[in-house]
Formats: C-alpha cells, structure tokens, sequence
C-alpha cells in the first residue's frame, strides 16, 4: 500500500505581531498511506489545523517539502494547486461550512459542477447523500438541518467527486459524542467501501481508537507517531 | 456612554462616514433653502424695481400726495403735512429725501424794473410764489445767487432756467405782487436773486426737472409759510405736492410684507385727513413681486422634496445596514441585562453625535452650495456673476435644526426592530423568510396606479394648468408629487418581476451554468429580497438623475427655441426713419412720405452672416363682420434674403422654405395664418384685401400657415381682472415688392443672422457710428435673461444640485453596499477557494451578481426615467414657459449628461469592483476559514 501523501521535514513559522517568529510546526515528517484514515491528535494550538492545510495545499510550508502522489507540491503553480483542490482533494471543515443559499443537495451538486465531474451529477448527488444517510433530506437549505446533519451533507460534499483525499478537520468538534461517533464510523465505512483516503484532525480521545494511523502533535512538534491499528 | 459610542463609532469607520456624508450632505442642502430664497428673493425685489426703471424711466420708489391748502388754514392740511414729516418713521425706511414742494395759485405780478423792453413787451405776468424744502442744497445756480433765507421788505426768489427764459426776467429785478401782501398790508416786492438748476441730474430730489416749474418763483420755505399761513395772507390757497423718496434698495425681501402694510397705513392717513395719493408705483412692484415671490418660493421647495426623501432614504438603509451588523451586539447586550429603552437611547445618542459633528461641517456647504445655486445658468453649467449675499441667521438654523431632527429621526427608526431582537429570536429572525410588506400591500401597485391617474388627470387639466399658471398660480405640487411617486413605484414593480426575471434565466441554463454563475443565480434569488432596498435607491437615484436633467434642459432649451421663434431670427432691428410727419401734422403734405436710410452698410460688419428687410406693420383687412377686430400684422418680405435669416423649428406641415417658394412664385400672392380659414373660411387662392397706411392692397392667398417667424397665432393675454383668456392674432405675409410699389417706401425691420448667432458686431457699430435705432432685440440678451431669472436659475440650480448629490449617493450606496456585502461572504469565499474555486472565479461570480444586480437595475433605472420624463416633462414645462410656449414642447435629453451620470456610475463599478478583487487576492483561505470557528 503506497503512501498518497509525504512530508518531509516540513515547518511552518508565522510573523506575528513584534516582529518575532511563532514556530506552528517544526521539523514534521509523516506519511499518509492509500485507503487509510489517518488522524492527527492534538490539543488546541498544538499545530494540527496548519498541519492539515499545508497538506490539503491551502496553505504552504516555510521549509520542507509535500508530495502528493509523489508530486512537490511546491514545484506547482497556484493554478494546478487550484486543480488540485478541485479534483482530487475534498475538505470537511470543523465549523459549518455548507452554502448557505444551497440545499443540501445543491451543496453536494455544486462541488460535482466545480470538479467537473463528467458523469451524472444528479445520480451521483444522491447517491453521496443517501451514503451519509441523508436521503430524505436533500431539499433541505443547511439552516434548516442540525449540525450533525450539515456536517454529514459537508461529508457527502467532501466525496462526491471522488476525490484522491479527504481532509476533515475537527469534524466532529461540534458535535455531541453520538453524533461524532456516527461520523467516525461514516469515515471508516467510507475508506472500507468507497476506497476512500480520509485524513482528520481530532483533540476527541475517545475517537483515537477508530483510526488506521495515528499521529500526536504536542507545540508543532511530532511526539508520537506511525501507530498502525488492525 | 459617550466614550463607548466614540469607540464604537471608532471601529465601524466605513459606515459612520457614510452616515457622515448623508447627513452633511442633508443639513446643507436644508440650510442651502433659506439661504438661496433669501439671496434669491432680494434679487428678484431689485430686477422688479430696475426692469420698471429700465421700461418706464421713472424711478418707483416715490410715494407722492398732494393736497389744496384751504384760505385761513385747514387741520387736515397739518395733519398730512404731519405725516410728510414723519414719514421715515412710518414707513421704517430709509429715504433718500423727503420733499414738500407749495404753490400758490397762480397771480398776477408786475415786472417793476426800469428795462426798456418792458414797455415793448409787458411787464404783467402769472406766476406762483413757490417754495421747495432743501432747494438750497440741491440746486446749482446758473448765474446770481440762492436766496437769502432773511425777510426783508423786498423777498428774494430764485426761478429755473425755463422760468426765466418764459418771463423775461433778468437778475436784480423787482415783482410786485398786487393781491399779495407783505409787511403792513403793502403789496408784496420779489427781487430776483438768481437763477437755479439741478446740481446732480441724478440726485433723487428732483422728481421734477427744475425746468418744468414755468412759473414758479421760489422762496425760502420759512419766508413762504409766514407770508401765506400767517395773518398776512388769509385769502391764499395753497397747493402742496409731497414726495418722499425711499430708498428701496434697503428694502429687503423678508420686510415686503410689513412694509406694505405700513406703507398702506400711512395712505390710508393721507386720504382720511384729505390728502390725495398721487404716486405709489413701488406698490404694484411689490405686489407683484409677493406674487412671483410665492411662486418661487413654492417651485423651489417642490423641487428640492425628491432629493431631501432620497437623502432621507439613503440614511435609513445605511443606519439599518448599520444595525444589522450590529445585531450581536444588541442581542449580547440584552443578553446581559440592557433594556429596549437603554439600546434606543444608544442609538439616539449615536445619532446625535453625528448629527451634530455633520452640522458644523454643513453650514460652510450650504453656503457654498447656495453661491453655486445663485451662479448656475443651466444645467450643469455655471457662471460668474456678482455673488448672492449669504448669511446666517434664525430662520436658517432652524431649517438645520429641521433636518437634524429629520435625521435623527430616519437613523433611529430602523433601532426601533433591531432592540427588540434578544439572542434567542436572533436565530429564529435569521432562518426565517417573510415575504415584504410593500409586497403583501401591494404598494408598488397602488403607488404606481395613483400617479398613472395624477398623470390622466393633470393631461385633462392642461389647458386650465396654462391659464391658472399665466394668471400667476404656482405649479401644482401634486404634479411634481405624481412624477415621483410614478418613479417610485415603477422601481417596486420592476423589483417584484425582476426575480421571476433572474429565475428564468436561472431555469433556462441551469444544466450549463459554469459553478460561478450557478452560485451569483442562487445568490440573487436566495437572498434577493434582503437586497430590495439598495436596488429601489438605485432605479430612484438613476430615474430622477435623467428626470432632473430632462426637466432642466428642456425648459431651458424650450425657452430659448419660443424666443428664437418669436423674435425670428438672432437680431431683428429696426432704424429710425426720417419722414415728413412734421408737415402732414401742419396740413403741408398729406401722405407720410419716408426716406430709406442705407441700410446695406450693415451687411458690411464683420460677424452679419446675412440681412432681410422685413416689413412689420399693423394694418387693416375688410373682415365680413364688424363685431370683432379686423387688425391684423402684415408682414412684407423677399423670399430669399428672408429665408437666409429667418429660423425654421421644424413646426407645422410645411416648411417655412415651402411657404417662401410659393411667396415668391407671384408678386401678389400673401401666404395668411390658418385663423383666417376658421374666421372668415377662406380657401386658397381666396382674394384678401387690406389696407395700410391709407392704402388698400388686394393679394392672393397661397397659404395657410400655423407657424411663421414671429407670428403667434393664438396668444394668452392676461384680463384687467387678473385672470387669462385667449386671442387670435391674424398675420398677413405679402412680398416686400407689391406692399412697396402700392404704399411708397415703407419703413421696414432689418433681420440678422450673425455668426455664432452674437449680436455683439452689430451692436459695437450702433454704438460706434451712433446709428439711431428704435428697436433692437436679440435672443442672446433675452436668452441671458431667462437663464439669470431667479426662478429658472433656482430651478436649474437645485436641478444640478440634486443631480451631483445624487451621483455621490450612487457612489458610497453603491460601494458600502458591496463592500459590506463582501464581508458577510468572507467565510464563504474561503470555503469556495478551499474547494478549488480559482479568485478569477470568484470575481466572476461577484460580477455576475452585480451585474444581474446593480447593473440591471441601473438600466432599469434609466428606462423608467425616460418613461418619467416623457410623461411628465411636457406638464410640469407648463409652469415655466406658459407665457412664451408658441412652438410644441420638444424634450431635450442631452447625451453629455447621461454620459456624465453613467460615467460616474461606471467608475463606481469599476472602484468597487476594484476593491472586491484587491479584497479577494489579498484574502488568505486559511484565514477566511478561521473566520467560520469563531
């Protein structure tokens, strides 16, 4: 099973205010295999958030380097960066992060319209919404739903397009335990039969057990790493 | 408090500015009112007493009375005499002089002196003794000396210089008054001490010329009264002319009424106590100048109501923008115990603050704005003239503390909904959607609907609006209420279609859609009604934007196109002529015969394009009836050179080329106005015979015309009762060569086209060669007076004031609107960016919504302003050119000013399109994410 993403060394400092530099993350090397789910553990500020942006490429390392399917991302414009994001990388985000002008199933139809998605986009909406159990809710605009719904439709969002990658973080932060659970074993049934690679972010330790892989993050650094789970 | 609202101020600068150059903009235009009504008001009191000047040559400003002194004294005689004197206070005018002028009743006197030519001649004669009070100071003596003021045994007495040519006195002589009676019963000796005349001609004392008093001897005023209101001469009638002279330049606009009432307290006095009212000119001016005054008073408040409303329009939307930011704050406050009433009283205390940081900044516009009122001579267009005087006083201030408290009102009103939002209905409020009240009402309908029937009904009235304006009404301000309530609500029903609009076209595409259209569709249709408001400001601001500019060119131009017409053509003059009027009136000749003055020497000038003689006399035709008037104009012209002069407007079925080919095709063809037709049923080639100056001409008729250079067939004239009524003119238009081979040489107008259509060569040369004209006129020195009348200067005034407020509302509507729009977005655009969106795309879609949005309703917004001005234009026309309107109303829209107006509202678009992509590429995804977690 190769590894889909690789980071080598990577670290990400910020300027801050004073001049002075805030080191977000340090010296990071991990990698990310195919059809896994990979969570990256942290308390708050720990640097997990930066981490995950920088491999989702929206936001760049200030030293080291990222391979996506064995490409630098560094080496790429910020238009095939765009391209990336588009068709192979699909994000969930802690906060809701659903249109709000779009109903559920327009949200989920909208990311097939941006990714270019050749086949049946109406067929394929549904059938994303139906997976994360919202069938019967497609009509329905993101206010109206509860937030462990909308962050469902944000799952079915996420894969649509079949997408190489899911980046979900703190998927769960707003949810109540159940809810998050749901959403894990949604993650896990997703790798299984979908073929999916779902990177997630998590400081939840009751959820650190439903994951393949399993990376700590302790002020940018790495302290615990490649925990292969059955 | 007060720092907190500082501090909350502080950090919503985008808005407080806004609200800033709302409020600002507002006071100023509020004060802008006094102040120009004022300054404009005393200007039109001083052109009312300069155009009498300049027409009758006699100065208004004079109350004069007169009364007869009976023999043996007469109280009323005192008691008016007691009014003369304190006529200055009565009035509280200053005068420039007060002036009592006796006579007696003319007697006879008797030339005593030793000259040989008396006995030829006579020494007998009729004169009056006379007195003037002041002579001294004003008079200039001719030769002797003024009078001494001392009584003597012989009186000394000073005459005019006609007086003294007409009695055939020399300095030193003596009079001898038999019926008067000096000291101890003894005839009255007058010794002539010199001869006087005017020391300045234009010194206001003298309302008559030294000259014209004949046989006046005058003496001091105290030497006059002791002789005739003393024991001495009991038996002598007196007449006594007063004239007091005001000075009506101190006169100011906001005294006139006062002013007249005293004015006629005091003649009132005069006449109970016997006095008689010889002159009061002043009176009609002022008369007619409350008149006018009402009038413009009117025109201009109506004028400046749309802007004031949309101004007002432009605060509630910002202060509701404002609020709708605000809402977690307010519901957070409440959250912690604030009650409704504590988060009112922040909000009026926001308000006032700015409120009044505005009004410091607004009194210094006002006055600007009030100078650039009084130098506009069109639209968009100013001049340099003497500037108006402008000054601060109560009335002013209470017009600002007017639009302050309009102000605060509009600001505070939207606070009224935003306190009672409370933390746990702000989510409730936020998720549902309720249909607006103007929709539910249906008040785009009913707004609509009620000036479509305003527009029916003021179409019915037209001919009565003519005669009601002639005979001085104002405009009726429900006309100008109905164009904007027709503005108004044609915006609203294109807001309640323009989403069915954006629907279909979202239907109709909706598989190919790229996602940034697909998401700018969704975005207008989901959240376009919160969006009502700022798209009904721009159809206002666009529509009344092309409205102003219609009306104010189109008057303008409608204006000067009647003069052109009437005048017929850019100077008509006319040279005095020399004829032998003297030896017809003596019964030496009996025929006015003329001499032709050499009037091609005019063509040689510089800057003449061309000449016609044109003849313009008043003449007679044999009408079948007697009952009505059977003059008429007869008109007499080359064809050609008159065609070179004479302006076409494009009136009427032929053209005035037309009219002179047939002219000229027969000597004795005359081409007639069309009122003939009705009046006596004259058909073509119909003979009609008139007669001028004695002579009878017969022409054939070649023509009926309605409109001919000069000739106004139908004419509103003004009854003695003030009301107005009509009158047919009837023109005859016959070949120069026929009238002069019947009459002789008659005298004839000379017509002009100039270069550049300025009759300055012509008139330098007049000046120069000294050329006796009896007429001149050009429609550029009428066309000057038009545009420097003070009501249509007002009007063009606020026209352009509007207009400029209005593309500066544009504008910072415009740009607030979408900044704060893109700020709401911030998180989403971070979303759409993470999914891959590329900025390019994001612009795309924020230029699709504008352009669905903004764009479209700007469009919308011209459409219903060419519709507006087309409907209402015509009407609301009537109440400047009633007067002049000969030639149908033409609407002017001048392109320079819809390019100037989309311009502005394209560079707009570009600042603000400019300012969402700099937002956009300098936005950090990760940041704009962050932004969600809070």
């Amino acid at each position: 099973m190769g590894n889909i993403i690789e980071t080598i060394n990577i670290s990400r400092h910020f300027r801050v205010a004073g001049g002075k530099n805030f080191i977000a993350l340090s010296d990071i090397s991990i990698q990310i295999p195919e059809r896994s789910l990979t969570i990256l553990k942290g308390r708050s500020g720990s640097g997990k958030t930066t981490l995950i942006n920088i491999l989702g490429a929206l936001d760049a390392p200030t030293s080291g380097k990222v391979l996506f399917d064995g490409e630098d991302l560094a080496i790429m414009g910020e238009k095939q960066r765009e391209a990336l994001r588009r068709e192979r990388i699909g994000f969930v985000f802690q906060s809701v992060s659903l249109i709000p002008i779009m109903s559920a199933y327009e949200n989920v139809e909208f990311a097939l319209r941006l990714a270019g998605f050749q086949g049946n986009r109406q067929k394929r909406a549904e059938h994303c919404l139906k997976l994360v159990g919202l069938g019967g809710r497609m009509k329905h605009m993101p206010q109206e739903m509860s937030g462990g719904e909308q962050q469902r439709v944000a799952i079915a969002r996420a894969i649509a397009h079949e997408p190489r990658v899911i980046f979900a973080d703190e998927p769960t932060g707003e949810l109540d335990s159940a809810t998050s659970i749901q959403v894990m074993k949604l993650f896990s049934e997703l790798v299984e039969t979908e073929n999916m690679t779902i990177v997630m972010t998590t400081h939840d330790q009751s959820l650190m057990g439903m994951g393949d892989r399993l990376y700590e993050l302790q002020d940018g650094r790495l302290v615990k790493g490649e925990e292969e789970h059955g | 408090m007060f720092r907190f609202l500082i501090q909350k101020l502080l950090h919503k600068k985008w808005m407080v500015v806004s609200l800033l150059i709302g409020n600002i903009l507002l006071i100023a235009i509020a004060v802008s009112h006094p102040m120009y009504k004022r300054a404009a008001l005393n200007r039109m009191l001083t052109d009312e007493f300069e155009t009498y000047i300049a027409q009758t040559g006699e100065y208004p400003g004079i109350l004069s009375f007169s009364m007869t002194r009976q023999a043996g004294g007469d109280e009323g005689f005192d008691s008016v005499n007691d009014l003369y004197l304190k006529g200055e206070s009565l009035l509280e005018l200053p005068l420039l002089a007060n002036l009592r002028i006796m006579q007696q009743t003319p007697t006879s006197a008797v030339n005593i002196s030793e000259r040989p030519d008396l006995v030829t001649w006579g020494s007998e004669m009729q004169v009056r003794l006379s007195c003037m009070s002041d002579l001294p100071a004003h008079a200039a003596m001719v030769s002797g000396d003024i009078y001494n003021a001392e009584e003597d045994e012989v009186i000394q007495a000073v005459v005019g210089e006609q007086a003294f040519v007409e009695m055939n006195l020399l300095v030193g002589d003596i009079l001898e008054f038999p019926r008067v009676y000096g000291e101890d019963q003894t005839p009255l000796r007058v010794q002539i001490a010199g001869v006087f005349t005017y020391s300045d001609n234009t010194d206001p004392y003298w309302v008559n010329a030294p000259d014209s008093y004949e046989d006046a001897l005058f003496i001091d005023e105290g030497v006059f009264e002791e002789l005739f209101f003393g024991e001495r001469n009991t038996h002598a009638v007196v007449l006594a002319n007063w004239h007091t002279i005001l000075d009506e330049s101190q006169l100011r606009a906001e005294n006139v009424d006062a002013f007249i009432e005293r004015s006629n307290e005091m003649t009132r006095s005069i006449t109970r106590a016997g006095g008689r009212i010889t002159g009061s000119a002043y009176l009609d001016i002022l008369e007619e100048y409350q008149t006018n005054c009402l009038r413009a008073q009117t025109t201009l408040f109506i004028l400046q109501v749309p802007i004031i409303v949309l101004l007002c329009a432009f605060l509630f939307m910002i202060s509701g923008q404002m609020l709708s930011m605000e809402q977690n704050e307010i519901s957070i406050l409440k959250s912690r115990g604030a009650g409704r009433g504590q988060i009112l009283l922040l909000y009026l205390g926001q308000s006032l603050i700015l409120v009044f940081v505005s009004f410091v900044a607004a009194l210094p516009l006002g006055m600007f704005l009030c100078q650039v009122l009084g130098s506009s001579s069109a639209f968009l267009e100013f001049v340099r003239r003497r500037s108006l005087e402008v000054f601060i006083d109560g009335e002013v201030l209470l017009y600002a503390a007017g639009a302050m408290a309009l102000s605060v009102l509009v600001t505070v009103i939207p606070a009224f909904r935003y306190s009672r939002i409370s933390i746990v209905n702000l989510k409730q409020e936020k998720s549902r959607k309720k249909k607006a009240l103007w929709k539910k009402l249906y008040l785009d309908v009913v707004i609509f609907s009620i000036s479509l029937y305003g527009l029916y009904s003021f179409n019915r009235q037209r001919e009565s609006m003519v005669l009601e304006v002639l005979s001085g009404a104002t405009l009726d301000p429900l006309l100008y209420f109905s164009s904007s309530l027709f503005i108004l609500g044609a915006g609203l029903l294109a807001l309640r279609l323009w989403p069915w609009l954006i629907r279909l076209i979202f239907r109709i595409g909706r598989k190919f859609w790229k996602p940034e259209e697909y998401t700018s569709f969704l975005q207008i249709i989901r959240t376009g009604d919160r969006q009502v408001f700022i798209m009904e400001f721009l159809i206002l601001t666009v529509a009344l934007g092309i409205f102003n500019a219609t009306i104010a060119r189109t008057i303008l131009s409608n204006e000067e196109a009647n003069l052109l017409y009437q005048l017929g053509a850019d100077v008509v003059m006319q040279e005095k002529w020399r004829d032998n009027s003297s030896q017809v009136a003596m019964g030496l000749a009996d025929k006015l015969v003329y001499e032709e003055p050499d009037s091609n020497r005019f063509l040689e000038i510089d800057g003449v394009e061309a000449m016609a003689k044109v003849i313009n006399v008043e003449a007679t035709w044999n009408a079948s009836s007697n009952t009505a008037s059977n003059s008429v104009k007869l008109m007499g012209v080359t064809a050609d050179a008159f065609g070179r002069v004479a302006k076409d407007m494009g009136e009427g079925t032929y053209s005035l080329v037309q009219f002179l080919n047939v002219l000229g095709s027969n000597a004795r063809a005359v081409i007639v106005s069309s009122n003939f037709k009705t009046r006596e049923g004259f058909a073509l080639g119909d003979s009609i015979t008139f007669t001028y100056n004695g002579t009878s001409m017969t022409g054939t008729i070649y023509g009926f015309f309605d409109y001919f250079p000069s000739s106004v067939l139908t004419e509103t004239v003004i009854l003695q009762d003030g009301t107005a009524d009509t009158q047919e003119n009837y023109i005859i238009v016959a070949n120069s060569s026929y009238i002069n081979n019947c009459c002789g040489v008659t005298p004839y107008e000379l017509w002009f086209a100039m270069e550049d259509g300025s009759p300055d060569p012509l008139a330098d040369y007049i000046e120069q060669r000294q050329v006796e004209v009896v007429k001149f006129e050009n429609v550029e020195q009428m066309s000057y007076e038009i545009r420097t009348e003070p009501i249509l200067q007002g009007t063009n005034g606020i026209l352009t004031m509007s207009f400029i407020v209005i593309l500066i509302l544009c504008a910072v509507g415009f740009l607030i609107y979408w900044v704060l729009s893109i700020r709401e977005r911030e998180l989403l655009f971070g979303v759409l960016r993470a999914m891959g969106m590329s900025r390019r795309g994001i612009v795309r879609m924020l230029f699709n919504e504008q352009f669905f949005g903004s764009v479209l309703f700007i469009g919308v917004g011209a459409v219903i302003g060419v519709i507006a001005s087309r409907l209402f234009v015509p009407l609301i026309q009537i109440a400047y050119t009633a007067q002049n309107q000969v030639l149908g109303v033409k609407l002017v829209t001048e392109a320079e000013d819809m390019v100037r107006l989309f311009a502005y509202i394209g560079i707009m678009f570009v600042i603000c399109m400019a300012v969402l992509i700099r937002l956009i590429f300098r936005m950090k995804i990760t940041n704009a994410l962050k932004l969600g977690e809070d």
